[in-house]
């Protein structure tokens, strides 16, 4: 809604404050153009390469390619502004790499076109071999500049795949490199979680023949089994101090609720029904649980305030509502099934605005990016199965490379400080 | 004899001294009406604030039109001066109501241009807004940029600053007149508040 406010309006003696309010905005991507400064070197190309994957990715910038360019400065002093307004590029990044010891520093400035100077300078700290990570560090960078957020580049994803028999427990670097086999089993591995500090993970293993949750160090590897029952365990879901976990069980008969203090072994039951309750996840305050169950007759989204355990239903629309998590405190994403699709919906629980984000047909597990604006989710096309992911602001989707006959369950990493 | 020329004597000195008269209070009365006029436009300047009242609060407005008739009213010798003021004024107001309207539908391009250059950060939230001062010259180029109200926000400050500076010069000021251009677009605010 536009608006404009004359705040005086004193006619004859002509003096008037006149307020135009600029309440909508562009959906377009930022415009920018990435540097190497006085130098061409393959190391700074590489650099370049990564960043502007990262930023790409996103949908929220353009990256213009080398031949794209009127003029190519090699550093700051050279920028001639006129050949930049003409693209109407925002802002040039010139990177400059820093090698010493091996290690590999990577200095940044961001040069702003319509000022003409340079507005930022930062820099990254590079370890041993650790080129790409320090890239993902200056894409982080430089979306938090523009976008007031922080970026997700430098974040981790865990994922399970299937190859034959052979089920893999994997972590990699958001954009699916590096990948590292944390796990590898002849049964079936599903619902891994990160711990919000990111150093432990939880996941469901069917290698005793039923399920059970195990937790495991990532630095030493060593791994926990949470419950020993001879029922099944699963669904583990961190909360957001680390303490307690929540996870689903048949212990006492149906498929309830619990908690678990990881340090008193204490377990405290949530829900009591004859219907199945399962896949918990915390809300950011960690005072409330979401959690799927089909006491409606149809799988629906319940919450539950873990001390008061009161309930309430959250969503009515559509015969089919799965695998729910907190976007923030006032919306939840969750899996939907809209006439014979399952796709990944929004719900505002303030206005109860429905609203499905995602266009392909077989759509699950969705889970959230650490900065709340990327949602990542697993998918099928015929018998590949591969993680697809959707930018919340730029409405942008993309997929992660599929190397295998299955990729299924990602787990985006809390920030990596 | 005698009597009869006094007698005419004493006429023409009682005519003489009611011409006198007559010519003395006559005097009197003009001296009197020209106080009048200074009344008249003293209640002028009462008339035109009354004017500017009206224009802004439309509820005041059957009000302040039943004083000004009550006033005329009272000084009836003032009628035909205060219609010609406020004839004046009427044709003033008119103008500045076609104004109002030149200026209403080039703010709303100028809102619609920001729209499409002012690329919102994810920062953003409801309730936050940014105000900036803007200083153009007659050919609308914006020569200065104040921020007067911060957002607080780093990212959604420099995203507004960026869609001001990357406007650069808004050309619908030229079809104005001086008078026009100075009132309101010589300096203004842009407020950048998501909805």
């Amino acid at each position: 809604m536009k608006r404009i406010i004359f705040l005086f309006f004193l006619a004859l003696e002509f003096s008037a404050d006149l307020v135009l309010e600029i309440t909508e905005s562009a959906i377009k991507p930022i415009k920018i153009a990435i540097l190497e400064k006085n130098s061409n070197s393959f190391k700074g190309q590489e650099i370049i390469n990564v960043i502007s994957n990262d930023l790409k990715r996103t949908g929220e910038f353009r990256v213009l390619g080398i031949d794209e360019l009127l003029s190519i400065p090699m550093n700051e002093d050279e920028v001639i502004q006129r050949d930049w307004l003409l693209l109407d590029v925002d802002s040039i990044i010139f990177i400059e790499v820093l090698d010493e010891d091996n290690a590999l520093d990577v200095a940044y400035s961001i040069f702003d076109v319509s000022y003409n100077e340079i507005e930022d300078k930062r820099k990254v700290l590079g370890l041993p071999d650790s080129l790409r990570q320090s890239s993902h560090y200056v894409s982080d960078g430089i979306y938090e500049y523009f976008y007031g957020i922080e970026g997700i580049s430098s974040t981790k994803l865990m994922y399970v795949t299937r190859n034959a028999d052979i089920h893999e427990l994997i972590i990699s670097d958001a954009d699916g490199f590096n990948e590292e086999v944390l796990l590898k089993s002849n049964n079936s591995i599903i619902s891994p979680a990160w711990s919000t500090d990111a150093k432990e993970i939880a996941y469901v293993s069917f290698e005793n023949n039923r399920a059970q949750v195990f937790t495991q160090n990532l630095a030493t590897g060593q791994r926990s089994l949470i419950l020993s029952s001879k029922s099944s365990v699963s669904s583990p879901a961190w909360s957001p101090n680390n303490k307690d976990l929540a996870f689903t069980s048949t212990k006492d008969g149906n498929s309830e609720i619990y908690t678990i203090n990881l340090k008193s072994k204490k377990i405290t039951r949530l829900t009591e029904n004859l219907a199945i309750d399962t896949e918990p996840a915390w809300s950011p305050d960690g005072r409330k649980i979401i959690f799927t169950s089909d006491r409606s007759g149809s799988p629906q989204i319940y919450e539950i305030d873990v001390r008061s355990k009161l309930k309430r239903r959250l969503t009515t629309e559509g015969s089919y509502n799965a695998r729910a998590s907190y976007l923030d405190k006032s919306e939840i994403i969750f899996v939907h099934r809209s006439n014979s699709d399952f796709n990944i919906a929004k719900l505002d629980l303030s206005s109860r605005n429905l609203e499905v984000l995602t266009s392909t047909k077989n759509d699950e597990s969705p889970c959230i990016a650490p900065n709340g604006n990327v949602i990542i989710y697993s998918t099928k096309e015929g018998n590949l199965s591969y993680l697809a992911g959707i930018n919340i602001s730029s409405k942008v989707s993309f997929n992660l490379p599929a190397l295998y006959g299955e990729l299924k369950e990602p787990a985006w990493s809390p920030f990596l400080r | 004899m005698m009597k009869w020329f006094t007698a005419l004597l004493f006429s023409i000195a009682v005519h003489i001294l009611i011409f006198l008269s007559y010519v003395f209070f006559a005097t009197e009365s003009e001296v009197s009406t020209s106080r009048k006029i200074t009344n008249v436009n003293f209640f002028d300047e009462e008339l035109r604030e009354k004017v500017e009242v009206i224009k802004s609060s439309a509820p005041q407005e059957k009000e302040e039109k039943k004083t000004i008739t009550e006033q005329s009213e009272d000084d009836k010798p003032k009628e035909i001066k205060n219609f010609e003021d406020y004839l004046r004024e009427e044709e003033t107001q008119k103008r500045i109501t076609d104004n109002a309207d030149v200026v209403e539908q080039i703010s709303y391009k100028v809102i619609k241009d920001i729209e499409a250059i002012w690329i919102r950060p994810n920062s953003a939230e409801i309730g936050m807004f940014a105000d900036f001062n803007l200083s153009i010259n007659r050919l609308g180029i914006i020569e200065n940029i104040e921020m007067k109200q911060t957002s607080g926000d780093r990212a959604f400050d420099r995203a507004a600053l960026n869609a001001i500076r990357k406007y650069r010069q808004i050309r619908y000021v030229r079809s104005l007149d001086d008078q026009t251009f100075q009132i309101y677009f010589s300096n203004f605010t842009l407020r950048f508040k998501p909805e």
